[in-house]
């Protein structure tokens, strides 16, 4: 029997209270010895753990649509455009909010027909024929507004909640969230068609998350990763230096970079067979094929179509996060300053029918129920010209939309104003769409955190809200 | 009216604060009868305080109404509170209107002080009842005994009871403190590590020094030392007759997840991690992220977790019908994957024993109308994928009509309808 004296703990409430009066650190301190209570214990090989609630969705794939794509002319129709074609926007919308080129036109009207789409009767203009066969799908968020005016920033933004460089791209939150199921892949794709952000790989970077986290950069045409073909001479060299690597750094969390490359090293050795596994399309059907438009005569719908299979393989491989950056297709991505009407089409023709295709797949193979896509670009265009026949950028109210896991398809969520210029119902922030995506894979935005820099950081900051509103 | 009602949902959060909030209108009682008492001719102040005390008990009496909803407590004394409060506010409101009667001696007068004396006994009474609701019924120490037949109702072990039997009267069914209650398994179990009294929470309380401000119990005769002792003993032995019985509470442990998905070759992983959520004990069991290390044996490895499958996903794995009806009954199993396997016709008979499903993907495996129509009774599924089967189109029809809850998703591999151009 232990002295009566002796507290079987050994700091009483009255103990810190009393060196606590001294200086308030000591709660720090407590807290920092706390630790993993506060955020994820991080984890360095990135393997499977649960969420904090049931997932709805086990993949998210994020059609990134780079540049910026108009609201007005793909699914936010606005008549008042059409009668107002050619006037002065300040006579008819009033005070407008500088623009980069400060280069204001007339009104522009769309130069594409808007029409009722599925049973929901979704808006979708004409750019989207084939999208128009999966509307009922879509979950529309016309009240999406971003916080830059100008790609390099909003791109950081829209990708981890931070308009400055060196933040955790939200793919990379993911894997530290959840980890990654498949030990043979990453658990971040970025599937590239050629064209890069603004803003760089940064975009795709795991910032302070372990190394494992960040976004590996697959092409969907040759050979899809970079050095993927073993150098060594002999069949198991390359195993045998691993284990030489990992006997050196035995003993667990000496430096979590070195852990996290070696992480990396052994994913990347598996990654050999797993990869050509993966980019082997030689197990699809004719018709799978025809429906991506794999065998296109447009090059850009080729390249997409062969992202979006890409994808829905990955997600059959249970990997959790893929992201597809656009073609190219001749001229600039949808970033239409000038020349709307042959820019939007060409960017649109690209990713139109695989888009379509990868919905339409997902849903008959039983995949969508348990995938979040996710469509948008940074920030919309204003509904004014720049110069003769283009568009400016607009961060004030644009479109984003998300289908599949959980998600109510067939409705719209949010609405800019008569001329959809700025977002007056259901405004939506990407630190809210960051937070939906979260929440659907299992994970509480505002107890994902990782401790840097003396805080416990989150993907939304201090903000965010789920959009329950848009959830099955 | 629906406005009406949208500001009271609004109101409700505050509704918290009532317990705080009815000190306030008894300390301005309290002072207000001073007043009367000691200084019969401060006017002024004798309406400020009327005033303020008829404003902070409808206050109070309107946050407890908001409050009452919310708590579960028992109707009756819910029901008596809600009017004494109400009834207290009424005559507060009195009180306030008639402090402006000043000469002595008059009707109004008179009025006013039977009106104070009203309130006092109204606030007294509400007072009264608000305790019980918030601490339990009045106890006194030493009108409840030891052997009182409450106290130690459904204890689970007799010698810890018996050690513990002082403690019941805070921490039993009448006050439940700290909400512990220590006459059951699942509150014993909160504050006992089974082989080890130091780490457990009710030895290390009792056993801390007389000042200490976690000491149990607070006040009065602490344990004796070898009652103190024996405790101890019980808890070191592995608290022997302490089990704890939840539907809940998972069989398993992290150890025996990890073994089990080293010999099953699967992922296995629990749906949320959330202790009081209970998902947390319902695993998911994928071989679909590692396919090649699926083998006849696999399915057997998982007896041990059987019971607490939620989800199974064999895709693209080299399941065959001999395996599958060889395999465990998973009771609570909601999702299964066995798209792009081998399986047939003959599967579906231990497919279909699994009630639970909500979600079945065979995808890709040669089920044929035979198998499909015996699929009809699994009621629960939601959504059902039988694309490239054998499954006809008529048999679809038929089990859409038998499972209307079910969305089913047969083929749609080219486009539905033509696009307008240039697709």
């Amino acid at each position: 029997m232990s002295d009566a004296h002796d507290t079987p703990r050994g700091c009483s409430r009255r103990d810190l209270l009393t060196r606590g009066a001294t200086g308030f650190g000591l709660f720090a301190l407590q807290a920092l010895l706390a630790g993993p209570a506060f955020g994820r214990a991080p984890t360095q090989t990135g393997g499977p753990r649960p969420g904090h609630h049931r997932a709805r969705a086990r993949s998210v794939i994020f059609l990134y649509m780079d540049g910026g794509p108009s609201q007005v002319d793909t699914f936010d129709p606005k008549p008042l455009l059409q009668r107002h074609h050619g006037e002065d926007p300040r006579q008819v919308i009033g005070r407008l909010d500088d623009t980069q080129f400060d280069d204001v036109g007339t009104i522009l009207a769309s130069p594409w027909e808007f029409r009722r789409s599925g049973e929901s009767g979704l808006w979708i203009s004409d750019l989207f024929p084939h999208l128009r066969s999966v509307a009922d799908e879509l979950c529309v968020l016309n009240g999406m507004v971003a916080r830059f005016p100008e790609h390099t920033a909003a791109n950081y933004f829209l990708h981890s909640g931070h308009g400055l460089q060196g933040r955790p791209s939200m793919g990379a939150w993911f894997g530290y969230g959840l980890g990654s199921d498949n030990e043979n892949l990453p658990g971040f794709v970025v599937l590239n068609g050629g064209l890069v952000p603004p803003g760089g790989l940064d975009c795709f970077g795991p910032g302070f998350l372990p190394a494992t986290h960040q976004g590996s950069v697959f092409r969907p045409e040759g050979l899809a990763v970079t050095n993927i073909e073993p150098r060594e001479m002999r069949d198991g060299d390359q195993r045998r230096l691993l284990d030489v690597l990992g006997r050196l750094e035995s003993g667990d969390g000496v430096d979590p970079a070195v852990d996290a490359a070696i992480a990396n090293y052994e994913t990347a050795a598996r990654m050999q067979t797993a990869v050509p596994d993966l980019t082997d399309l030689g197990d699809e059907s004719a018709a799978t094929r025809a429906l991506y438009g794999v065998d296109s005569e447009n090059a850009g719908t080729r390249i997409y179509g062969r992202q979006c299979l890409l994808a829905r393989r990955l997600v059959e491989r249970g990997v959790r996060f893929i992201e597809l950056t656009c073609p190219h297709v001749g001229h600039d991505r949808w970033d239409q300053h000038s020349n709307l009407t042959k820019g939007h089409e060409d960017n649109a023709r690209a990713v139109d029918q695989p888009i379509a295709a990868l919905l339409l797949d997902l849903r008959q193979r039983g995949l969508l129920d348990e995938t979040l896509v996710v469509w948008g670009g940074e920030f919309g265009r204003t509904p004014f010209a720049q110069g003769a026949h283009g568009r400016d950028h607009n961060p004030q109210g644009y479109t984003m939309w998300l289908a599949g896991a959980g998600v109510r398809g067939g409705t719209v969520y949010g609405r800019t104003d008569d001329f959809g210029y700025r977002a007056i119902e259901g405004r939506t922030e990407v630190h809210d769409l960051h937070a939906t995506m979260l929440h659907l894979c299992g994970l509480d935005h505002e107890r994902l955190t990782y401790r840097f820099g003396g805080r416990d950081i989150r993907l939304t900051d201090v903000f965010g809200r789920v959009l329950h509103e848009v959830l099955a | 009216m629906t406005s009406l009602q949208a500001w009271i949902d609004a109101a409700r959060p505050a509704g918290v604060l009532h317990p705080a909030l009815v000190h306030a209108p008894i300390g301005l009682l309290v002072a207000l009868v001073l007043v009367e008492l000691f200084a019969r001719d401060a006017t002024r102040v004798r309406r400020v305080l009327a005033w303020a005390l008829a404003l902070s008990a409808l206050v109070a009496a309107g946050a407890g109404w908001l409050h009452a909803d919310g708590t579960g407590v028992d109707d009756a004394t819910i029901f008596w509170h809600r009017w004494t409060g109400v009834g207290f506010a009424g005559v507060a409101l009195v009180v306030a209107l008639l402090s402006f009667a000043s000469t002595p001696g008059t009707a109004w007068r008179r009025g006013y002080g039977l009106a104070l004396v009203a309130s006092a006994a109204a606030a007294g009474v509400a007072g009264h009842q608000g305790g019980e609701l918030v601490h339990g019924p009045l106890v006194f120490d030493g009108w409840t005994t030891d052997d009182d037949e409450t106290s130690v109702a459904d204890a689970p072990q007799h010698a810890a009871s018996t050690w513990l039997a002082s403690c019941v009267r805070c921490h039993g069914p009448d006050r439940r403190e700290a909400d512990l209650r220590l006459d059951t398994s699942e509150g014993l179990a909160r504050v006992v590590v089974p082989g080890a009294a130091v780490d457990s929470e009710v030895y290390r309380r009792v056993a801390l020094p007389r000042d200490h401000d976690d000491a149990m119990p607070p006040t009065g005769t602490p344990l004796p030392p070898e009652t103190v002792a024996a405790l101890a003993a019980w808890i070191d032995a592995g608290a022997a007759g302490l089990t704890v019985a939840s539907d809940d509470a998972p069989s398993w442990t992290p150890e025996l997840l990890a073994e089990v998905a080293a010999t099953s070759g699967a992922l296995v992983v629990p749906l949320a991690d959330a202790p009081d959520d209970p998902d947390a004990s319902r695993l998911r069991v994928e071989f679909h992220t590692r396919p090649d290390a699926f083998d006849p044996t696999s399915l057997a490895a998982l007896a041990p977790v059987a019971a607490h499958v939620a989800t199974l996903n064999l895709r693209t794995t080299a399941l065959d019908d001999a395996t599958l009806l060889a395999a465990p009954h998973f009771p609570q199993l909601e999702r299964l994957h066995v798209e792009r396997t081998a399986i047939g016709d003959a599967s579906v008979d231990w497919i279909a024993r699994h009630d639970a499903l909500r979600h079945l993907n065979l995808h890709g495996t040669s089920v044929t109308d035979a198998g499909a129509r015996r699929l009809a009774r699994l009621t629960s599924l939601e959504r059902l994928v039988l694309h490239d089967t054998d499954v006809g189109l008529a048999e679809v029809s038929r089990l859409r009509a038998a499972l209307p809850r079910a969305r089913i998703t047969v083929g749609e591999a080219s486009w539905p309808t033509k696009p307008t151009d240039d697709g």
